[in-house]
């Protein structure tokens, strides 16, 4: 267990650690990518860089029920000699508007499918009673409706794009 | 949704698409609309 991180009783029990499996050797001074992260019953904890941090302070506690959004940024990119391989990053936002990134430093991208998992489960139950009850419901871009259907909002939104079928 | 797209069809039959990466919480936006998502289609080409 990595230090500071046993403390933190207040997620529940320890489900796995990941830790960066390279190193960084410049700052990021964008969205956080943490170089260690802690998933507990109740959420995880990151820290950016281990070596940096001093006390628990340097420790970011994220519970399921903070979590807001994913967004999956899946795509390939070009190796050596013609070879391709997939890249990953995930960006999670806190209700609260604080971001982080996990992508492929870690392996499983700090088990993205298990936080996947966790916080869909508690977006979807009031997601789908106002779907249900007929309320327009955005992701991004994309408003749905139940009786009206799916609306796609191109005017703000990079990466779309409009054609007609042949 | 195919190849990192989330692809709709109008009316008018008019296309339109965005790159699922624009779309947050994708996977649940799937299960509102009752649409299977294979993890594959989610990867941009």
């Amino acid at each position: 267990m990595p230090t500071g991180f046993e403390s933190l009783t207040s997620l529940g029990p320890v489900r796995a650690v990941f830790e960066d499996e390279g190193v960084q050797i410049l700052p990021n001074f964008g969205t956080p990518v943490p170089s260690v992260l802690v998933r507990y019953h109740d959420g995880f904890a990151y820290r950016v860089q281990a070596m940096l941090a001093r006390n628990r302070k340097d420790i970011h506690i994220w519970r399921w029920d903070e979590v807001a959004t994913i967004e999956s940024n899946i795509w390939r990119r070009r190796g050596q000699y013609g070879s391709s391989y997939a890249v990953a990053e995930y960006t999670l936002t806190k209700r609260a508007g604080e971001k982080v990134v996990l992508n492929d430093t870690m392996k499983e991208s700090g088990g993205i499918a298990h936080i996947k998992e966790a916080v869909f489960a508690l977006l979807e139950p009031p997601l789908a009673k106002r779907y249900e009850a007929g309320e327009a419901l955005t992701f991004g871009p994309v408003t749905i409706h139940r009786q009206s259907g799916l609306e796609l909002d191109q005017k703000n939104t990079p990466g779309t794009s409009s054609r007609m079928s042949t | 949704m195919k190849n990192g797209r989330f692809k709709i069809t109008l009316n008018d039959r008019e296309h339109q698409e965005v790159r699922v990466s624009k779309i947050p919480n994708i996977e649940l936006l799937c299960q509102m609309i009752g649409l299977n998502l294979n993890s594959d289609e989610l990867q941009y080409v």
